[in-house]
């Protein structure tokens, strides 16, 4: 069995891509094509997303919304409108607009668009965009025939596909420190830390407030997509552990494996 | 090391055109797409941005690539396998084309007599013949027709182009430009290399690969670039040597994984004195260092662009000799030396090149705006495009030329 792997930059970090070929598929110039699919993806879906990148569509959008409803690309819309649902469905907490105050976002589905309700929002999609890009190599990785990978997006988040990958985790505050090992079985983890060890403050806005969050804390989620493990860490972490615990209790039927550092 | 923003727009005494703004009230217009693979995909996912343009239909041949155009589409587009039962039942105002090389030729014959505007992906035909024949009919249909080659909506390089024309890099001496990367440059199949249809599906999805549909790495890279340089100097090479071939990537291509060529172009000085500018084109896929880049070098200094960056390093000596000390000394027109002091330049290898000063407009996106700029043409019915037929057939011919002279191993002529 071949395995290859291959890394590329985007998002402001680096993605890692490991495959390991099945199904007489297992030749390095198949597993090349799609290792180099996957990053040609995930630097497409940077170039989308990224608020920095003055040519993106979401730095058209953040700016042309407050003045206009912004006609967007049904891709795009269908990730805003699932930022939206995670909004409502974690009480405010994950908030792709919680730099600006939160919510402030109307989308409207007839016509695919986006319009600031409040003039002051920017919306900032840092916090899934990594996940969001890990699940749509995922799909290639599906489409092509791929039965054991591993994709790795800036070492926050994870998703593994066929027999067990082991992961360590490393302490945030204390690199050298290995705080939990665990198997990565088809699930995806996401694990946000209120701050690194060069930072005074966390840059984990509460959107309720607008302020950094105040704790120590690291969460790590484990969840099926990697987009579902990013909302819920970036939540979790904001809320804070105490109530991020009565929350997850509300959650009838939450396949969230949860921990805390 | 630091890098001083500057926008240029004053000093070159330019006012771009923002890409230009539609007014909603304006009927909408009716456009198809035609081939949604990869950059079909691209334009595809583009066009339903665009506040004016309803998207009527999609058609491709090969299922799942029709299935993902469908998704971005969106519901109220219609789908179609063979794209002449599209032209026929739809009747779209305006057709975008993404169809392999081979096909270009074909299908923008069949949507122009089906009365459409076209917009043609690069590179623009097959053959030079081809190339020709479509001019011929593009000129005689007055529909809008525009070719992608979006570098020309691109807000660097239009700033670049007026900035060379207005004499800032002095007289262009040499052009290099390059499309270098690492990887194989070969779509995935989705079924095994066992499979009796694999070869068959190969050829489909790597099309680029096989002589029969695609001219290789000129057509695919280098007719963005090629087209810079004809851009920039206004003119057509003169001729071209060129050597190219398969040295690494031995996995049964026909095109050649790395080529360098050596165009000519005969411009006139000042003066009205002829000279010659040479331009190197190289691309490579195995080595990615520099990436796509264009660098424009002129008396005064060289413009280095890439699709989000332009960088102009001036040319050192060529500005006011600066002596240290200046403006303090006694006499303004003294030199001013230091005693027993040599004055230390940086050792550093890069120092020659200065600090770069950097063309600062980035919003936008190229293949957004170029969109943008046809959607708007064809509402106005203008033919005057951004990246007309002419463009496209100079541009074809460019790079064709180049694929010739490494087969006949000689010097190759512009072709008219
Ligand atoms: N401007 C750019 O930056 C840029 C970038 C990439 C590709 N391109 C150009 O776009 C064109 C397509 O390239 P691609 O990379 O998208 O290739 P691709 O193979 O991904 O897409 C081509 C699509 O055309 C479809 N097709 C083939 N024959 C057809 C037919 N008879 N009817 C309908 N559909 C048909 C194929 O099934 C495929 O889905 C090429 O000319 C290429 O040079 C331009």
């Amino acid at each position: 069995m071949y395995e290859y792997q291959r890394s590329c930059e985007a998002m402001g970090t680096r993605f890692d891509v490991i495959l390991r070929g099945s199904h007489g598929q297992d030749d390095e110039q198949h597993l090349e094509a799609v290792a180099v699919a996957i990053g040609e993806e995930v630097q497409r879906l940077d170039a989308l997303l990224s608020r920095f990148n003055p040519s993106s569509e979401m730095a058209r959008i953040n700016r042309e919304a407050k003045t206009k409803a912004v006609r967007v690309d049904r891709e795009l819309f269908a990730l805003l409108e699932r930022c939206e649902i995670a909004r409502q469905t974690t009480n405010g907490y994950f908030d792709i607009a919680a730099a600006t105050g939160g919510a402030g976002i109307a989308l409207d589905a007839a016509s695919c668009s986006v319009r600031f309700t409040n003039p002051a929002t920017q919306i900032d999609l840092g916090a899934i965009g990594k996940g969001y890009a890990l699940d749509c190599g995922f799909e290639i990785i599906a489409r092509f025939g791929i039965e054991h990978a591993l994709l790795n997006g800036g070492t926050s988040s994870v998703r593994g596909l066929g027999a067990a990958w082991p992961i360590d985790l490393r302490h945030p505050l204390q690199p050298e420190r290995i705080v939990h090992r665990l198997d990565l079985v088809n699930l995806a983890l996401s694990c946000s830390a209120a701050r690194h060890p060069a930072q005074t403050q966390s840059d984990v806005l509460n959107p309720l407030t607008s302020a950094p969050i105040l704790s120590n804390d690291a969460c790590l989620v484990l969840a099926e997509s990697a987009t579902e493990a990013e909302i819920y860490s970036t939540a979790l972490l904001t809320m804070g552990k105490v109530n991020a615990s009565q929350y997850l209790a509300t959650l009838c039927r939450s396949n969230l494996q949860v921990k805390w550092f | 090391m630091s890098i001083t923003r500057r926008t240029f727009l004053e000093t070159a005494g330019v006012t771009l055109a923002a890409s230009t703004v539609l007014r909603a009230e304006d009927a909408t217009i009716r456009v198809a797409v035609i081939g949604t693979g990869g950059r079909g995909s691209d334009l595809l996912r583009a066009l339903t941005t665009i506040d004016e343009v309803t998207v009527v239909g999609v058609c491709d041949d090969y299922p799942p690539h029709l299935e993902q155009g469908a998704k971005y589409a969106g519901p109220q587009a219609k789908t179609f396998s063979d794209y002449r039962k599209l032209l026929d039942e739809l009747k779209p105002q305006a057709v975008v084309i993404a169809v392999p090389l081979y096909l270009h030729y074909k299908v923008a014959v069949d949507c122009l007599s089906a009365g459409c505007d076209v917009f043609l992906e690069k590179t623009m035909c097959y053959t030079v013949d081809e190339a020709r024949k479509l001019t011929a009919q593009v000129l005689a249909s007055k529909r809008v027709f525009q070719v992608g080659l979006q570098r020309r909506a691109n807000a660097i390089y239009k700033q670049a182009q007026a900035m060379v024309a207005a004499g800032m890099i002095g007289q262009v001496v040499s052009i290099k430009a390059q499309w270098h990367r690492n990887n194989s440059w070969r779509r995935p199949i989705p079924i095994p290399k066992s499979d009796a249809n694999w070869l068959k599906l190969e050829r489909k999805l790597n099309w680029r690969l096989y002589k029969a549909y695609s001219a290789g790495l000129m057509a695919e890279l280098g007719s963005h670039q090629m087209d810079v340089a004809n851009w920039f100097l206004g003119t057509h090479p003169k001729r071209v040597m060129a050597s190219g071939g398969i040295e690494y990537f031995r996995d049964g291509r026909e095109v050649y994984d790395n080529i360098s060529c050596l165009y000519e172009y005969e411009l006139k000085d000042a003066k009205g004195q002829p000279y010659t500018v040479r331009a190197n084109y190289t691309s490579l896929c195995n080595n990615a260092y520099e990436g796509a880049t264009e660098l424009i070098m002129g008396t005064k200094g060289s413009l280095y662009l890439t699709s989000e960056k332009g960088l102009l390093f001036q040319e050192k000596g060529t500005d006011v000799v600066s002596w240290e000390g200046g403006k303090n000394a006694a006499d303004a027109n003294a030199a001013v030396v230091t005693a027993g002091k040599t004055l230390k330049l940086s050792n550093d290898p890069w120092a020659h090149r200065g600090t770069p000063f950097e063309i600062d407009i980035a919003e936008g996106n190229d293949t957004r705006d170029e969109l943008v700029s046809f959607v708007d043409h064809v509402r106005r019915q203008d033919v005057k495009t951004i990246c007309d037929v002419n463009v496209g057939l100079t541009d074809c011919a460019t790079i064709l030329m180049a694929n010739q002279s490494v087969e006949r191993g000689s010097w190759i002529n512009f072709p008219f």
